[in-house]
């Protein structure tokens, strides 16, 4: 599955990106992921199945949602922090049921 | 735990819950600005809460910092910092303007009356 990544500079989601890489290549799930801040997915997003998004821009969701249209979620602040692989899987399983 | 994964994770830790308490303000001012001061307080209430834990963070890492357990300079730190302060920022303003909406309100409804 195609997952893009969105926090505000695209900083923290990098390092997020690096734990959900080598979740999912220890567990044999296809992905692809890219992390990007605020103003810098408008060209890329078109290419990803779901969107998650860093806590920092939690309130930005709805406005996503309306200019992507595509399934949006927000990262529970404890799984961003230690970066909870397992979980937000679990999340985007729930937000993209086809994978 | 090496001291650079201690760091990322200090580092994260502090930018989820900055982030998400300057996440729960935006939305405290979006309740306000539709009217419902009861949620507006709730959300900066549960802002508080994040923001107190990624202070505790910020504190756990100035102390190793006193104790010269790392001499600084990690940009990824840096980072979480300008969460922190961004967050500060958001809260106390928005915390001013749901007031000020609040008070706005109030006296719409006296002119009414």
């Amino acid at each position: 599955m195609k997952i893009l990544l969105i926090c505000a500079g695209g900083m923290s989601t990098s390092i997020l990106m690096k734990k959900l890489e080598k979740y999912a290549s220890a567990h044999d799930i296809e992905l692809e992921i890219l992390a990007r801040g605020m103003n810098d997915f408008d060209d890329v997003f078109q290419n990803f199945d779901i969107i998650l998004l860093g806590p920092q821009v939690s309130y930005q969701k709805s406005s996503i949602e309306n200019s992507t249209k595509k399934p949006v979620a927000v990262i529970a602040p404890y799984d961003y922090a230690i970066g909870n692989a397992e979980n937000i899987f679990k999340q985007v399983k729930k937000l993209y049921p086809g994978q | 735990m090496a001291l650079d994964e201690r760091t990322e994770e200090i580092a994260m830790t502090i930018i989820s819950n900055a982030g998400a308490a300057r996440g729960a303000a935006f939305d405290a001012l979006k309740a306000a600005k539709a009217g419902d001061f009861q949620q507006a307080e709730t959300l900066l209430k549960s802002a508080d809460e994040y923001s107190r834990a990624a202070h505790k963070t910020h504190s756990e890492l100035l102390a190793l910092y006193a104790k010269g357990a790392f001499e600084g300079g990690d940009i990824l730190l840096s980072h979480a910092q300008d969460h922190l302060m961004c967050a500060a920022l958001a809260m106390e303003l928005i915390g001013e303007l749901v007031d000020l909406r609040k008070t706005i309100r109030e006296n719409a409804g006296k002119e009414e009356q």
